[in-house]
């Protein structure tokens, strides 16, 4: 199961629910957002590394962490060494060592966030509940409907409502998770540690496994 | 009916050929290249869409010249190209057909040729071996769309980026040229493809690797012996990952029972990565090697060398 957690603007929460979502579901979480790396490094190759043929995808992926992760460098070198059409094998090959796989894609409309997508099996778009996010949900909305990958769920994070977002839910044509905004949260992610590993007893902490259990419904 | 019609440009070591298909019906057609091997026009790095080693592939609307070019490093020859399919298009969409028109799920290729390479350009990349304020001027100096026959030596590491990155035939850009048209072109001395453009029509080698982004052999030979600088990777990554790579070997090497081998196996990724691992092994030892022999070249250069550091202060 791979599943692609996008967003059409940076900065709205993509990061932080990936890797939330990756603890719930015991999966992989891959750091595609390949010229702005976010989830926790770790020793040893990574994205880059392995985009540029220099090591093999099982290699990078680092179990030390509360995460696996399949880290991604931060220099503009390993950028620019990196193939980004290898993406696709690449994941398809770490799901099938470790089953589940999540990827954080990066924003935006450029072909680095089109292979995201176009990896994974679902989708699920990012949100906040202002003007420019939402128009760049509608954006990647569209361009996942031109690469064929369905849209699995929505999340409306950091929203001052919890429930009734009947209206977003048939714009973007998928059900909406609403996250509140949470210190917690934002402190656990500060740490480089899931929500439900320092406050198992959060509203977050709660949505997030109710989201894990949504997407396995939806994809398993 | 498709009918085509060409025109040929020498242009140093390379042919340029202009093609031109024309139809009154709107057809796909199969056209398959007299010279060989085919150096496609490039888009993002890539071959444009339609083309292939040998060829290109994609539909002409009726009455609508489609315009192609390309070039190759074989002799001219007439006709340089022939159609070896043709196919009509079902007229129910009531939209003209285009080149991708497929309804096929586009691929990763076809994504960064369309929404384009979101990598940084190589001049904006500095490598160990800039001198300071010196930014690639081989690639910077060097049009995007360059003709063929300006190619730098085929020893220049950047392959890839070198190639035309437009879509439109690359006579467009050379020199004035004899142009000969359905008439035999002048013979001219034909050269051994360049490893890199002998590689292009496809973009990656069967490794699956963009010839770009490996250390190709001519990197190590222009680097004076040393280690090849892979780019982005610093000597503290290449030794973690060989560490790794060790211990997964010792792993595999460990196992006593067929269970424990097919374990071990499947925790490497399966039977082609323990193969992958075992060339990447043999890479590693060339290369620690290579790194020996450059650590005591440096050490005994460190024991002899002495900066004359008070005669110098008072000099300065």
């Amino acid at each position: 199961m791979i599943l692609t957690v996008t967003a059409g603007k940076g900065g709205v929460g993509k990061t932080t629910v990936a890797y939330n979502l990756a603890a719930e579901l015991d999966a992989v979480a891959v750091d595609a957002d390949l010229g702005m790396a976010d989830l926790p490094p770790a020793r040893g190759p990574d994205l880059h590394d392995v985009l540029a043929g220099r090591a093999a995808p099982v290699e990078a992926v680092s179990d030390d962490g509360p995460v696996s992760v399949l880290p991604c460098g931060r220099s503009l070198a390993g950028l620019r060494g990196a193939d980004p059409a290898e993406l696709v094998d690449v994941v398809r090959t770490v799901a099938r060592e470790y089953g589940r796989v999540v990827v954080d894609a990066p924003a935006g409309m450029h072909s680095d966030a089109g292979v995201a997508l176009l990896t994974g099996d679902a989708a699920l778009l990012v949100t906040r509940p202002t003007r420019p996010a939402l128009a760049g949900a509608l954006r990647t909305r569209e361009l996942a409907r031109e690469v064929d990958t369905p849209l699995a769920r929505v999340v409306l994070n950091r929203a001052d409502r919890l429930a009734d977002h009947g209206r977003l839910a048939s714009t973007l044509g998928a059900p909406v998770t609403a996250l509140p905004e949470s210190e917690r949260l934002a402190a656990a992610q500060r740490a480089g540690q899931p929500v439900a590993s320092v406050a198992p007893d959060s509203t977050a902490s709660e949505r997030f496994a109710r989201l894990a259990r949504a997407v396995e419904t939806a994809l398993c | 009916m498709a009918t085509l019609d060409w025109q040929l440009t020498p242009a140093g070591d390379a042919t340029l050929v202009e093609l031109m298909v024309t139809s009154d019906a709107d057809t796909r057609v199969e056209i398959e290249s007299s010279l060989q091997p085919v150096w496609p026009p490039r888009r993002e790095n890539r071959p444009a869409a339609g083309w292939d080693g040998s060829g290109f592939e994609g539909t002409v609307a009726a009455g609508e010249p489609l315009a192609l070019g390309y070039a190759s490093p074989d002799d001219p020859v007439e006709p340089p190209a022939t159609i070896v399919e043709t196919e009509p298009v079902p007229d129910d969409s009531g939209e003209p057909p285009t080149a991708d028109d497929s309804g096929e799920p586009p691929t990763a290729d076809d994504l960064v040729r369309a929404l384009g390479d979101a990598r940084p350009p190589r001049d904006a990349v500095p490598t160990p071996d800039d001198p300071p304020g010196d930014a690639h001027p081989t690639a910077g100096s060097a049009p995007v769309d360059r003709p063929p026959d300006h190619r730098p030596p085929a020893d220049d590491p950047s392959p890839r980026d070198r190639s035309p990155d437009v879509d439109t035939p690359p006579t467009h850009d050379g020199p004035p040229q004899d142009s000969h048209t359905s008439a035999p072109a002048e013979s001219q001395s034909r050269n051994d493809p360049p490893d890199d453009h002998g590689s292009a029509p496809s973009g990656r080698s069967p490794g699956g690797q963009s010839p770009a982004d490996r250390a190709p052999p001519d990197r190590e030979r222009a680097s004076n012996g040393r280690p090849p600088a892979e780019p982005g990777e610093s000597v503290d990554t290449w030794l973690e990952a060989v560490s790794r790579r060790i211990e997964t070997a010792q792993r595999l090497a460990g196992v006593e029972t067929a269970e424990e081998a097919r374990a071990a196996v499947r925790a490497a990724g399966g039977i082609d990565q323990v193969r992958t691992l075992c060339e990447r092994l043999d890479a590693d030892r060339a290369r620690m090697e290579r790194t020996e022999t450059r650590r005591a070249t440096l050490d005994r250069q460190l024991a002899t060398v002495d900066v004359p550091l008070s005669a110098l202060e008072r000099l300065a």
